[in-house]
């Protein structure tokens, strides 16, 4: 075994899957991400960590009613 | 007398055993489709549905150029992803089943598909979201100057391809995988033997004893892709409509349920070409 042939190939192969592994998560991450913006729009920039929603989602009693429902 | 009885009882149980799913498949597939397929051919007066013989729906298909543009956006979209997702997906599964030591490998396919537990609607509003134009992909891309003024992703063909490309490229690593690891070692140390290099055992072993498991994955992309609502409504924006958006606003809007089931027939005799496209490839890839 050549040393340089295989590392480049394994270099192009943790590039890649490190790339797709970012275009799945992007989407969930983003939304794990901005469930605690402190702030009206889930965009950046990232404006302060909040649990200001879900204490929204907890007082909003149809929001409750309907997550009970569905599980 | 006896033999009559056993030949009978033998006679019967084949049929036991298929009842159920026969059953199921009359019930809730055969029984629906010859409901639309009958109300495909009545005719809406007014506001009232009249129970006749015509295919004034289905010429009306072919007469409106916004429901031909429908069919054509429908399949250009789901062309590019099928492709798309594929070539995405190949190498990456391939990677998993190849240079992810055995123990990990596990671990590395549950972590390409978990966004899977999070709603097939949220994860579209997420990609709405990722794609705005104040939103995290285009503040990156003005970040490292790649770009000068944001890009308008959402709400155009590109987010709703991005979307369908994302849900597709978790499904196909699953099913891509399990038919690569699914392959002997040995046909690639013959090969190696005889004295193929990688790209050669590739192009020659590999790939052609694959096919038939990518163009299963390749169908089932197509045949959920075409049908789908949710991304191209969420992400695509007003400048284009697809099939299944066409056919909801039939019915949405319009209560307009025969052109709409006239329509659904038409997506389904699209699907069944298509699926004898892909069959006619997965049968000459076995021989």
């Amino acid at each position: 075994m050549t040393g340089k042939p295989v590392r480049w190939s394994t270099l192009s192969a943790v590039l890649y899957a490190g790339a797709i592994y970012g275009f799945i998560f992007l989407p969930v991450l983003v939304l794990v991400l901005f469930c605690f913006q402190d702030g009206r729009f889930p965009i950046p920039p990232f404006q302060g960590f909040s649990l200001r929603w879900y204490e929204a989602v907890w007082n909003d009693r149809r929001l409750i009613e309907a997550l009970v429902e569905k599980a | 007398m006896m033999a009559n009885r056993q030949r009978r009882h033998v006679a019967a149980g084949p049929w036991a055993f298929v009842a159920p799913a026969l059953l199921w498949t009359v019930a809730f597939f055969l029984v629906p489709f010859l409901v639309m397929a009958v109300v495909s051919l009545w005719e809406r007066v007014g506001t009232d549905l009249v129970a006749s013989w015509t295919f004034a729906n289905y010429l009306k298909f072919f007469e409106r150029g916004h429901f031909l543009k429908a069919m054509a956006n429908s399949l250009e979209v789901t062309a590019i992803v099928t492709v798309t997702s594929v070539l995405l997906a190949y190498p990456f599964a391939w990677i998993i089943a190849e240079k992810v030591p055995a123990r990990w490998q596990r671990l590395a396919l549950v972590l390409a598909i978990l966004p899977f537990w999070t709603s097939y609607v949220v994860r579209s509003y997420s990609w709405l979201l990722v794609l705005a134009s104040n939103g995290i992909v285009n503040q990156a891309l003005l970040g490292i100057g790649l770009v000068d003024e944001p890009l308008s992703l959402a709400n155009s063909r590109t987010a709703t391809v991005i979307g369908f490309v994302h849900f597709f490229v978790m499904l196909l690593t699953l099913t891509i995988y399990a038919n690569l690891v699914q392959l002997p070692p040995n046909y690639r140390r013959a090969a190696a033997d005889l004295g193929a290099g990688p790209i050669r055992t590739f192009l020659h072993v590999i790939l052609p004893l694959t096919l038939p498991g990518i163009m299963v994955g390749a169908f089932l992309t197509f045949v959920l892709c075409i049908g789908d609502y949710i991304t191209p409504q969420v992400l695509g924006g007003n400048n284009e409509l697809l099939m299944p958006q066409v056919i909801m606003l039939q019915i949405g809007r319009r209560a307009d349920f025969p052109t709409a089931s006239a329509l659904a027939i038409l997506l389904m005799v699209v699907v069944t070409f298509a699926y004898l496209g892909f069959a006619r490839w997965i049968r000459l890839e076995r021989t």
